[in-house]
This record gives structure tokens, C-alpha cells and sequence, in this order.
């Protein structure tokens, strides 16, 4: 570093020194890394973001909603043969029903 | 001893960083406590410069720290600071990139927390003219990678090396966007005459 690199980082160096964390702000600062250190499972996070989320305390940015909404709709849809079923096979689905529960001895 | 994290990293024992790591790793409360009141200062001033504006600063010290501490897991070498200036580094190009959207007006917080940058600049132009901070000043009309390169190559002393791992680019361009950066702040003292 040539003279001139040496002055700068003398003068920026001084103009800098009053810049500085107070003690309190690093005992808080220190009590905030401890506090939050402790690590979550996956599991734990999904669960406390939900919680969150039920609480009020958080909200969903739109655009994720209307993606969610979009997947939704979309799922929906395309799965929707499944759930339009005839008399028929509705009558057949029932009968097998009611002899599984016969079979089983629960009426 | 350098008052640098880059000449940390060469003073300090090797020794005395891995200790730190290994009490780190291992939930010793002592080792946050020795990294928070004997690095946060330098991470603060470093941060400072780059974002100009220090209240800024604060919250990307605290949420780098919260990182690092949280993640120390990942750390495989044995050298912490050139990591931790990553993490920041990181966070304060988050930090600039939401500043600008939050002056768009487009995603608010909170009003409480829009400050148009503006507002911020007077704040620190005021405080500077007050302290006489003439290189500060002068750095803060960088643009935003030339701030990183000074502040990382001059206040903390880092080599270029060093410097291109935590800024994630090649060692070509440090070495370009350093010289361009020098040129351009010898431009902005020349102007305010501070440089003969």
C-alpha cells in the first residue's frame, strides 16, 4: 500500500472511531445471539411459522397466496374425475362398504 | 496489534481464532460474548461505510452476528473473520437492495420505517460536516461495490484474495473494480479539494 493508501485508511480509520456499539447495546446484542442460538427442527419451524400465521402475527405476502391459490385451483382441476362418480358405481362403492363393515363384526 | 480485521487475521494467533471457532461451535456463551464486545465495533464501522448510514448498520451487524452464531457449524476453516465479512457483506447488498424498493413505495412495511434515503443522506451529511469525516464523505458518493472494495482493502485491511472470496467474485475484477475505485475517489477528493 503506497503513502497515499496508508493516509486514507489513517484518516478514514480516525473519522470512524466514534462509531460504535454502546455497552448496553452489546449486552443486549449478546442476550439477543444466546436467546435465538438455540436451533429448530424442521418440523419445529414449519410448526412455529404456522403458529405465527393463526396468530396473526404474520402475514402472507399476497403474491405467495395467489400462487398457493393458483396451485390449488389448478390440482383441483385436474384431479376432478376423481370425485364425479355415478349412481351406479355410487350404489356399488355403498354395498361394498356396508358388507366390509358386516364382515368386520361392527354393527 | 492492527486495528483491522484483515490484519486481525494476520496478528492474532492462529490459535486464539480457532479457539474462538471451537467455543463458538460449542455453545460457549464466553465466545459470543468475546465476539460481540471485541468484533461487533469493526463489523459496525465496516458496515457503516458501506451502507452510509449506520442506524442501517445496526440492524445488518445484529442479523449478520445472528448468522454467523446460528451457522458456525458450517465454518470449516480456521479462520472466522474473512466468513463473518462475507455474512455482512451479504446482508448489506440485501439491506441497499431493499432500501431502494422501500423508497418505490412499492412493498411499505411499516410507514414508521420508510425513510427515503434523502432523508438519510442529510442525516449523515449533517453528522459529517459536524465530525469533519472528509474521506467518509468522499466515499459515500461511491456507488455501492466501490464502497465494499474500499471499505474491505483500506479499513480492514483484507488482500485482494481475501477480498474475492467474500465478495464472491473473480480476483480479476477486485483488482479492476480496486483501481477503479481509487480513481474515482482520488476524482471526489481532487473536486473537494482535499487532494493537491
Amino acid at each position: 500500500m503506497n503513502y497515499n493508501g496508508k493516509k486514507l485508511q489513517k484518516k478514514l480509520e480516525s473519522e470512524l472511531r466514534k462509531v460504535a456499539f454502546s455497552t448496553s447495546q452489546k449486552t443486549e446484542l449478546v442476550d439477543f445471539l444466546i436467546e435465538n442460538r438455540k436451533k429448530e427442527s424442521l418440523i419445529q419451524k414449519v410448526v412455529h411459522a404456522l403458529l405465527e400465521f393463526w396468530n396473526g402475527t404474520c402475514e402472507v405476502p399476497l403474491y405467495l397466496g395467489v400462487i398457493g391459490l393458483l396451485f390449488l385451483v389448478i390440482g383441483v382441476r385436474n384431479t376432478l374425475d376423481i370425485f364425479l362418480v355415478d349412481n351406479s358405481a355410487a350404489l356399488l362403492l355403498l354395498e361394498q362398504g356396508i358388507e366390509t363393515i358386516e364382515r368386520m363384526d361392527l354393527l | 496489534m492492527s486495528l483491522t480485521a484483515g490484519g486481525l487475521v494476520r496478528d492474532l494467533h492462529q490459535n486464539s481464532q480457532e479457539k474462538l471457532i471451537k467455543g463458538l461451535k460449542a455453545g460457549d456463551e464466553d465466545a459470543v460474548i468475546e465476539l460481540v464486545f471485541n468484533y461487533s465495533d469493526r463489523l459496525l464501522r465496516a458496515a457503516t461505510v458501506i451502507l452510509k448510514d449506520q442506524y442501517l448498520a445496526e440492524d445488518v451487524v445484529q442479523d449478520s452476528l445472528l448468522v454467523a452464531v446460528s451457522k458456525i457449524e458450517q465454518l470449516r476453516s480456521n479462520y472466522l473473520f474473512p466468513w463473518l465479512y462475507k455474512i455482512l457483506v451479504s446482508n448489506c447488498r440485501k439491506k441497499q437492495r431493499r432500501k431502494y424498493w422501500n423508497m418505490l413505495e412499492f412493498w411499505p412495511h411499516n410507514d414508521l420505517e420508510l425513510v427515503p434515503a434523502f432523508a438519510v443522506d442529510v442525516e449523515t451529511q449533517i453528522i459529517e460536516e459536524t465530525l469533519n469525516q472528509e474521506v467518509f464523505s468522499a466515499i459515500s458518493e461511491l456507488p455501492l461495490k466501490y464502497r465494499e472494495i474500499i471499505t474491505l482493502y483500506y479499513l480492514e485491511q483484507f488482500s485482494l484474495e481475501e477480498i474475492s472470496s467474500i465478495t464472491k467474485e473473480p480476483l480479476g475484477t477486485i483488482k479492476s473494480r480496486l483501481h477503479r475505485a481509487r480513481k474515482r475517489l482520488k476524482q471526489v477528493l481532487l473536486e473537494r479539494g482535499k487532494l493537491k
